[in-house]
């Protein structure tokens, strides 16, 4: 299979996708974390060497300020191994005292002096282009001596300051290890996700294969529901449920084109009987007229199937182009009855128009004269010798209802809601109504619906065949119901 | 011999039974299943060609009440249904031969020919009883190698009596399998066209061959 998106694909690469999001917000926490802990426990240590200097800050009155070098406890301080760096002003800037690893620097002032044994915190750049952090704190230190002769306390502010260096490198080890393992734990889960995914497709993957072997031979056996995961089981129900509406159209086109080709076949197998008879032995002249016009006739019939199946077809591929016109219903079906004038004086069937004068609607003049062709050639033809037709219109809410009856029917309530079937005919007999082959009744059925409108076969009574079209009316032209000129509507036809 | 067509397509029947007058058939026609089983009931028939798709009562129906009523005429299905399943429908109900349409009439008539030879079991188109020679093919009787000209009338009869060479074959039987329902003719006409049968036989050189069995019928064999 190629192309197009992959499920696998997509749940692997969301479910990864959010594991590396959690992983890269999880990593940064861990690392902020580490660092303000870190830092605090840095922090925590400068004050506690700047407040362990504290008592070395000396104030007498006979050396004044000063600072006991001596007895310094911290060898961090000591020149050659020390790492902190301290250094003591008073408060109008001038420096008390350094710590020998500062050598020949000097470490910044502060630009902000702390409340009193209230350290602060301060980065500040380091000798050796070291950067680094300092604790501060201010005092007052009390001169010593009697107190007749003791002077006023010095304030003083103590800053201890160390390099960050080793808080950084530590911080740059874990960034690393974290960021290690978030990647191996990304392609880790990755590949696990891949397998746990796959496994979990593999149900729509059988499904699929099951599915690969439907063909038009198999539409009969479903795919089975319970074997499948609750979540597949809606779409193979749906599926299954599509099968069977497959099935019964694959039986209606097999049917059809059975049908087709057997009223197809009959009058060609007519044509071709009675050509070869005709040569088979010398005849009359008359009789090979006789057989020509019989040729001629089949010919037709058979045309007239044709042009019946085209005419199906265009309809059902919507070829059809519609010219909608306003048409006076009364006129069209006079035209149409005019036309079977000799098949009804034939049969000698009496027709009852009742259709009010200034109804129209608004059609597509050449479907509702198919329609009234057929509906009229069916009535003509199946209609007892003798017998009555009868055809009237009313007006509906929607539209326009055409109402044609003809006596004589001799089919049952149930096949006569099947008449409008393709190909049916309440019985098989060909000559009942020469040329017809059950297609009419279709047309009249295909053409009222793209007219938007709808058609019902009735047997009201036994023996009354009705057929009732609804189409939609053109706007405002007729008289009404109220009109004294709109007859009553008695679609049924009485006995005679 | 004597065929039933049974086909509503009125076209079709009327063809098929005009050419098979034609040729020499006596031709019964109905056009409904009810009317093919009345005819088929009441009369002998040497073959019955069906339609499948008849009014009322279908083809298939007919056949299978033929065959479960005893009746063993042969039966050639013709039908616009042409699938292995209407085929094997037809013939597992009891026909002897299918044929679809649109069909050539030339076959058709073999086919009826075939199955008529297979009813009196003549394997060969071909009857040959002592000097005489028909072939019904052509529809040509000669005796030795001088060509007889029959009417079709004379050549049913003599072709009804040489598919049962040897056996004796009552008037009413040559009649019931030479003349069709419809005809005025009755079983007397038999002996007429039997003198004739003799005497263009004796004419042409042939032996005496028809031989008639006193109140049973005739035999056609080259003993007496």
């Amino acid at each position: 299979m190629t192309g197009g998106p992959s499920l696998r694909k997509r749940l692997v690469l969301g479910v990864v996708s959010a594991l590396v999001l959690l992983q890269v917000l999880s990593c940064i926490a861990v690392y902020f974390l580490q660092q303000r802990m870190l830092y605090d426990r840095f922090d925590q240590s400068l004050v506690a060497s700047a407040r362990a200097l504290l008592p070395l800050i000396k104030h007498d009155e006979k050396k004044g300020l000063h600072f006991d070098f001596e007895r310094i406890p911290l060898p961090e301080f000591q020149a050659e191994t020390g790492s902190d760096y301290f250094q003591l002003w008073v408060r109008d800037g001038q420096i008390v005292a350094r710590s020998r690893t500062l050598g020949e620097s000097e470490l910044r002032r502060p630009a902000a002096i702390p409340a009193a044994d209230t350290p602060a915190i301060q980065e500040l750049p380091l000798p050796k282009n070291q950067q680094g952090r300092a604790a501060l704190l201010a005092l007052e230190v009390p001169m010593k001596g009697p107190p007749e002769r003791r002077g006023p306390p010095a304030s003083v502010i103590m800053m201890v300051a160390r390099s960050t260096a080793g808080v950084e490198a530590d911080l740059g080890m874990l960034a690393w290890t974290l960021a290690g393992t978030a990647a191996g734990v990304t392609l880790v889960s990755a590949l696990v996700g891949w397998i746990v995914v796959s496994g979990g497709l593999r149900p729509l993957r059988r499904l699929s294969e099951q599915i690969a072997t439907i063909g038009s031979e198999r539409l009969n056996q479903p795919l089975p529901v319970q074997a499948q995961p609750i979540e597949v089981r809606p779409v193979v129900e749906r599926l299954n449920e599509m099968l069977v509406r497959l099935r019964a159209a694959f039986e209606r086109e097999r049917s059809f084109t059975a049908d087709v080709a057997h009223e197809l076949r009959t009058p060609l197998a007519g044509i071709r009987s009675v050509g070869e008879v005709a040569l088979a032995d010398k005849q009359e002249a008359a009789e090979y007229r006789r057989d020509l016009e019989e040729i001629v006739g089949l010919a037709g019939g058979m045309q007239a199937t044709v042009e019946k199946l085209l005419m199906l077809a265009r309809m059902d591929a919507g070829q059809v182009r519609l010219e909608p016109m306003a048409l006076n219903l009364s006129e069209v079906v006079e035209v149409s009855l005019e036309q079977r004038r000799d098949r009804l004086a034939q049969r000698r069937l009496r027709v009852e128009h009742k259709l009010p004068r200034d109804l129209e609607i608004l059609a597509d003049a050449d479907l509702l004269c198919l329609i009234l062709n057929n509906i009229l050639d069916n009535a003509c033809d199946y209609a007892d010798e003798g017998g009555q037709i009868s055809i009237a219109a009313t007006s509906t809410q929607s539209g326009v209802k055409l109402i044609v009856a003809n006596t004589g029917c001799t089919l049952s309530a149930d096949q006569v809601r099947e008449a409008l079937g393709r190909f049916w005919r309440g019985d098989a007999a060909r000559n009942v109504g020469q040329g017809h082959v059950g297609l009419g009744l279709s047309l009249v059925e295909r053409a009222a619906t793209i007219l938007g409108g709808r058609v019902v076969a009735t047997l009201p009574k036994p023996g009354v065949f009705v057929i009732e079209i609804e189409l939609p009316e053109a706007a405002g032209k007729h008289a009404g119901p109220e009109s004294p000129e709109a007859p009553e509507a008695q679609p049924l036809v009485t006995q005679p | 011999m004597r065929v039933l067509v049974i086909e509503d397509f009125e076209p079709i029947r009327r063809s098929i039974a005009r050419g098979l007058e034609k040729a020499g058939f006596a031709v019964d026609q109905a056009s409904t299943g009810e009317e093919g089983l009345w005819h088929a009931q009441g009369n002998p028939y040497d073959l019955i060609i069906l339609d499948l798709m008849l009014p009322g009562m279908d083809g298939l129906s007919l056949l299978k009440k033929l065959r479960a009523n005893g009746f063993q005429q042969h039966v050639l299905v013709l039908t616009a249904r042409d699938t292995v399943e209407d085929r094997v429908r037809g013939l597992d109900a009891g026909a002897d031969d299918y044929l679809t349409k649109p069909f050539a009439f030339e076959e058709l008539l073999a086919r009826v020919r075939a199955l008529i030879r297979r009813r009196y079991q003549e394997k060969s188109p071909v009857i040959e009883v002592g000097p005489l020679k028909i072939q019904a093919a052509g529809q040509r009787v000669s005796v030795g190698a001088a060509e007889i000209e029959l009417s079709a009338r004379e050549y049913a009869m003599l072709e009804y009596l040489a598919m049962r060479t040897g056996e004796v074959v009552s008037r009413t039987d040559i009649w019931e399998h030479v003349y069709d329902f419809h005809s005025a003719a009755s079983s007397n006409v038999v002996d007429v066209f039997i003198g004739h049968l003799r005497r263009k036989l004796e004419a042409a050189g042939a032996p005496e061959l028809i031989h008639t069995v006193r109140g049973r019928g005739f035999r056609l064999s080259v003993q007496s």
